[in-house]
């Protein structure tokens, strides 16, 4: 906020220069009159304000509250009592959270079972919503309990069969759940020959593969792991299924991820 | 015109460029985009004074007149820096650097020497920044800040300079201000601005203070259209608010009226700005520079005289202007601080919002004093004192808005003086500004009109 803009202020706008949102659907035509009515009845000075962006000099878009511009016009009045605010993506989605317009999105890879299940609540709870006869317990449940920091999307949830399938269910989580996986994993190490890697080299791409959860490998201790196959007598592997047999919780399916760094 | 493939001109250009490189590799692709065709040039142009050159000078060919040949009244001056000095050290034109500020004094003379009369803009250059100065009779002002030139704005940047070029401006917008009341703003305002109408500049006045003294002083009253409404309304017409300033001379057989200029009076309406008529002015103290918009090209001088304190009023007339005359008193050291606090502080802030290099400080200059004597010396004591603080507490050399006559080798701490009894005569004009009734004060003041503004 500056002397030289209106950011923050109250300001009575002229209608003609406020363009109103694109999206708003009123409620009946009774309460858009009967609220007109009653702010004819105070000469015309709204006290709630329409929430506006300056778009341009002299030029303003309406962010939130649009009710409030509804009722102005249809009541014809010529200027409107605004707020300005900031016109900037975060400030925008602020102003509209806070007026009730938008429903605020919860993080779903670090949300608490407890609030999962509030949120599922909510939106069973809407009018023809498809998450009703969902057990919001259950699914909040077996959401919780699994790990989903490196969740791309919300298509892991119909693995752990607790009544949210594919399609207009799993849409739904959408409305009210967002993901923030982490980034990419940088690129891996280079394909070795396990026969020839040294101590080092067999740690550094266990250890990758550990630190990005990669194939099941963050239950994997990449130290002890290294250890034993660089002490292992390596000439005369044919394949890496010898490490399935070290008990170091390396198992057939495992070594399939391990193909990618590692050659005979 | 001719499509310049700025990626290529910038590749060409030796990464340690010296002067004569961008000379050859830069100032020719950057004269035919403004326009300047290769007859329309002219390289190290003379300017009148001793063995001065600047490097290019350009104007726009007529019929009869091709530039390169006659070498008449040129348009346009730059004045070109390397990206490196011949001895391998680099050169940064970044605003405020010391070489910036040494070429910016440099194209600033160049413009003021007797064949800089008809250049209206000069340009600083070292390929990687670029600055347009408009020149104004005896003001330069920046046209631009200071814009570091990449491969990603060359082309934006540069169109912007021309269209800037082409559309050459009237007027000059001064916005009289010391954050110090009792300097005689309001006088200052109107016998200079009598002073330019004699000397046949056109001159509008606008009263931005709510108190309203330039207007009641001059015996004006608002049209039914005002200033305050303006502020409010965009849909009314601001060259309704005009009042004519007249004088009436009365001969002993008829009486002749003479148009002295034009002023924009204040109304009550500013008097009683409130909370609520805020909340209606859009854009705030931006709002003032749109509205004196429509005038810029009519009028050769726009003065704007504001209140005392940085509020609405005054915030407006400082972002309305090009540059911001301060006059102080020698003897109110209130008023020399004061006069740093709006170099220092309130200019600065209103040039980081506009973004266009305005608006700049003229030096300051003493309302009503002795031309020396012990309470000036006093004053100049107090005047380094200031000078010294601001040197430490921010690096900011304020001593050319104090003592502009500072010149490397010469220690010269002149400060302009507007005679004690002009500023006591014109203090009580009655409807008629003291210049236009003494001659001795009008000399006073021209002398004034000379400092500042009046290039002869």
């Amino acid at each position: 906020m500056s002397d030289f803009d209106n950011v923050g202020q109250l300001m009575c706008l002229p209608l003609d220069d406020i363009l109103p949102a694109d999206h708003y659907s009123a409620p009946s035509r009774y309460i858009i009159a009967a609220a007109a009515d009653a702010l004819l009845k105070t000469e015309g000075h709204n006290w709630i304000p329409l929430i506006v962006e300056e778009v341009e000099d002299y030029k303003y878009q309406a962010v939130t509250n649009h009710f409030v511009y509804v009722v102005a016009a249809h009541a014809g009045l010529e200027e409107l009592w605004c707020l300005v605010i900031k016109s900037s993506g975060p400030d925008i989605e602020q102003a509209r959270i806070l007026a009730g317009e938008v429903t605020p999105k919860i993080d779903l890879t670090t949300a608490t079972r407890e609030t999962i299940q509030l949120v599922l609540k909510h939106l069973g709870s809407q009018p023809g919503s498809s998450l009703k006869g969902v057990d919001t317990t259950i699914a909040a449940t077996r959401i919780a309990a699994e790990d989903r920091t490196t969740w791309q999307d919300f298509t892991p949830i119909v693995k752990l069969k607790c009544g949210i399938t594919k399609g207009k269910k799993l849409d739904t989580l959408a409305a009210a759940f967002y993901l923030s996986p982490p980034p990419p994993p940088p690129e891996p190490p280079s394909t070795i020959s396990i026969k020839q890697a040294s101590e080092q080299e067999i740690f550094e791409r266990l250890n990758y593969l550990t630190t990005h959860k990669i194939g099941g490998f963050d239950t994997v201790d990449p130290e002890k792991v290294s250890k034993l196959v660089a002490n292992a007598n390596r000439s005369k592997w044919k394949s890496l299924n010898p490490i399935t047999k070290m008990d170091c919780e390396i198992d057939a399916a495992k070594v399939k991820t391990l193909k990618a760094l590692f050659t005979i | 015109m001719v499509m310049i493939d700025w990626s290529a001109v910038l590749a060409n250009i030796p990464p340690k460029a010296i002067e004569n490189d961008v000379g050859t590799h830069f100032i020719p692709y950057l004269l035919e985009a403004l326009g300047f065709d290769t007859t329309e040039r002219a390289g190290q142009f003379a300017t009148g004074v001793g063995g001065d050159c600047v490097d290019f000078a350009a104007r726009k060919n007529t019929a009869d007149d091709v530039f390169s040949f006659t070498r008449n009244d040129p348009v346009l001056m730059v004045e070109i820096k390397g990206r490196f000095t011949n001895a391998g050290s680099s050169i940064n034109l970044t605003e405020g650097s010391s070489q910036y500020v040494r070429t910016r004094e440099q194209i600033k003379r160049y413009l003021l020497s007797p064949k800089g009369k008809t250049v209206q803009w000069g340009i600083i250059t070292n390929s990687t920044h670029i600055q347009l100065f408009r020149h104004h009779d005896k003001v330069i002002v920046p046209a631009t800040k200071c814009i570091e030139i990449s491969e990603v704005n060359i082309e934006a940047v540069i169109s912007s300079i021309k269209k800037l070029i082409e559309n050459t401006v009237r007027g000059l917008c001064v916005c009289v201000y010391n954050n110090k009341g009792g300097v005689g703003k309001t006088t200052t305002t109107v016998n200079l601005a009598s002073t330019l109408a004699t000397q046949k500049k056109k001159v509008l006045l606008v009263d931005f203070d709510s108190q309203r003294d330039l207007t009641t002083a001059l015996g004006l009253k608002p049209n039914n259209i005002k200033l305050s409404e303006c502020l409010k309304d965009r849909t009314l017409d601001i060259r309704s608010t005009i009042v004519p300033y007249k004088l009436v001379q009365n001969a002993s057989k008829s009486s002749k009226v003479y148009h002295v200029f034009d002023v924009i009076p204040a109304d009550l309406g500013m008097e009683a700005f409130t909370q609520d008529t805020q909340a209606r002015v859009q854009k705030a103290s931006a709002r003032l520079r749109d509205l004196l918009k429509p005038f810029i090209n009519e009028y050769d001088y726009i003065f704007i005289d504001c209140p005392t304190q940085w509020v609405f009023f005054s915030q407006s007339g400082v972002y309305a202007s090009d540059t911001v005359l301060i006059p102080t008193r020698h003897n109110d050291l209130s008023s020399l601080h004061n006069a740093a606090r709006v170099v220092q502080e309130f200019v600065p802030k209103v040039k980081e919002l506009r973004q266009d290099g305005g608006p700049i400080a003229l030096p300051i200059f003493f309302n009503g004093s002795p031309s020396d004597g012990r309470a000036i010396d006093m004053a100049r004591e107090e005047i380094d004192e200031i000078i010294g603080a601001a040197k430490a507490a921010s690096n900011l050399n304020l001593a050319p808005y104090f003592f502009p006559r500072i010149v490397p080798g010469n220690i010269d701490k002149t400060v302009f003086n507007l005679p004690e009894y002009a500023a006591v005569s014109s203090g009580a004009f009655a409807r008629v500004p003291a210049v236009l009734k003494h001659k001795r004060i009008h000399e006073y003041y021209l002398a004034l009109a000379r400092e500042y503004f009046l290039n002869e």
